[in-house]
């Protein structure tokens, strides 16, 4: 397990991520600073908001495309093949990549965090929340493009299919507030109703992470920590489970 | 049988002739601009909360950013009196949808569209502060200050400044604020009424500052001349 863990840092090390990355949320954050500035007040909650929310998507598109492609090309050379010859079982090779590619991403995020801090911490108990919420969305996004690369067969296809959850995971808010609008309630409506509930049981509610607006104003409640810690927590499993028994079946 | 030198000529010929159609589609196309409007259309509720993606402060700064240029981006600085208000007026009040804690939509109609030259259109701000202020009077009262001066100053409309100012008489409001309350009741010439509202300021004020009681026994001496009234009702109730 270690070994791999070791391996896919090595990867990312190769593969520039971490320069990379770090190179496109300081762009990202001197452009917020430069467009913050130009606000007629408020000129910190605007640089604030705009390099939280961009150094966030920097980060998971980031992770998805290296991610996926990092198992496709696993699978393309047959390096799983070569790993599975050896006593590792399935699971455990689930489970060891997942870890390897969630300390990747933390070793991602720890700079974006100090990035916000130095911008300035407007409130205390906010960026805590709001730290400990980008942390936890990263290695929900870990488990699902490790689901979508093992799953899918190509790599363009993976990291499409995972953008496409983690957008709708994060407009999981306003699909909720459609299916029990008034409009959804009448019969003729029905199957989409029933539709759009369905697909908000099996995503993750991802609009419950990285608001903006606990870094300016701070918690509304203690619900909000509440609500994506628990998500995270139900969520991960949930993805690494999928991904194991699929593994388990694939033959290849 | 084409060859080679044939090939290489009609090929680079095929190249002249297809540079040639892009140069002539270039030439009809480039006066074709789009229409570029002064102040965007205002979107749906719902529309503006599925672009949030979950963040709604994030889109809130974005679409603040949006407004605060709108008119004045590709090279064109648009005057105020250009702007449709009703717009403005509509993008203020579903912004505060995204975050109506913040300041910087009330800041931006007050500082900044409030000194359009149409002075007609102040009405729109002053309606737009009239409402944001009194979702929460306590933190917000100073855009209901700002929205008394523009009625007073700007429009000359006394009913308008007087439904304004009414919220203010609130006690989480600074006793200088609640004054305005009394000022602009003053200036309607109901002296009665703006007596009633310094006693109720005097009455229910937890910490009223010397300046503000010197203010208010001015207003009611000069400004009014109440201040016997007020004396004879003091001995009476000794």
């Amino acid at each position: 397990m270690r070994t791999n863990i070791r391996y896919i840092l090595i990867t990312a090390l190769r593969d520039w991520l971490f320069i990379g990355l770090f190179i496109g949320t300081l762009v990202a954050t001197a452009i917020s600073a430069t467009l913050g500035s130009t606000a007629l007040i408020e000129e910190k909650e605007m640089t604030l908001s705009f390099a939280s929310g961009s150094a966030r998507l920097i980060l998971m598109t980031g992770l998805i495309v290296f991610i996926c492609f990092h198992i496709r090309s696993a699978f393309d050379s047959k390096e799983i093949d070569v790993i599975l010859s050896r006593p590792v079982s399935r699971i455990n090779l689930v489970i060891s990549y997942f870890l390897g590619f969630s300390f990747v991403g933390l070793l991602l995020t720890i700079p974006i965090i100090a990035i916000i801090a130095a911008i300035g911490v407007l409130n205390w108990a906010g960026f805590a929340v709001w730290a400990a919420s980008i942390i936890l969305e990263m290695a929900l996004v870990v488990g699902l493009a490790l689901f979508s690369a093992f799953t899918l067969r190509s790599a363009v296809t993976s990291v499409l299919a995972c953008m496409g959850f983690y957008v709708v995971s994060r407009m999981m808010a306003f699909l909720v507030f459609t299916s029990h609008s008034g409009m959804v309630a009448e019969p003729k409506f029905a199957i989409f109703r029933w539709a759009l509930q369905a697909i908000s049981t099996v995503l993750p509610r991802l609009d419950f992470f990285g608001k903006s607006e606990w870094l300016i104003y701070g918690l509304k409640s203690a619900q909000d920590w509440q609500f994506y810690t628990a998500q995270a927590f139900i969520f991960i499993p949930l993805l690494l489970a999928a991904t194991m028994i699929d593994f388990k079946n694939k033959q290849f | 049988m084409i060859t080679r030198a044939n090939k290489f000529i009609r090929l680079h010929l095929l190249l002249a002739v297809l540079v040639a159609l892009q140069l002539g589609y270039w030439y009809k196309t480039k006066d074709v601009a789009p229409e570029m409007e002064i102040v965007p259309a205002v979107p749906g509720r719902e529309v503006i909360h599925a672009m949030t993606f979950g963040d709604d402060q994030f889109y809130f700064r974005v679409l603040t950013f949006y407004l605060q240029n709108a008119g004045d981006t590709f090279g064109r600085f648009t005057p105020l009196r250009d702007y449709n208000f009703n717009k403005l007026y509509h993008w203020f009040n579903l912004l505060d949808e995204l975050d109506a804690k913040s300041n910087s939509i009330p800041s931006m109609a007050t500082y900044y569209f409030a000194q359009t030259q149409n002075t007609k259109d102040v009405r729109y701000v002053v309606d737009y502060l009239y409402i944001h202020s009194t979702r929460d009077v306590s933190t917000k009262w100073w855009w209901l200050v700002q929205a008394i001066y523009l009625s007073l100053h700007k429009l000359e409309d006394k009913d308008l400044a007087l439904k304004v100012s009414k919220p203010l008489i609130n006690d989480t409001v600074p006793a200088w604020a609640q004054q305005m309350a009394a000022i602009v009741r003053e200036k309607r010439g109901e002296f009665d009424d703006a007596l009633r509202i310094m006693e109720t300021i005097r009455d229910n004020a937890k910490n009223i500052e010397d300046k503000d009681l010197k203010y208010m026994e001015y207003f009611v001496k000069e400004r009014i001349g109440k201040l016997d009234k007020i004396t004879a009702k003091h001995k009476d109730s000794k």
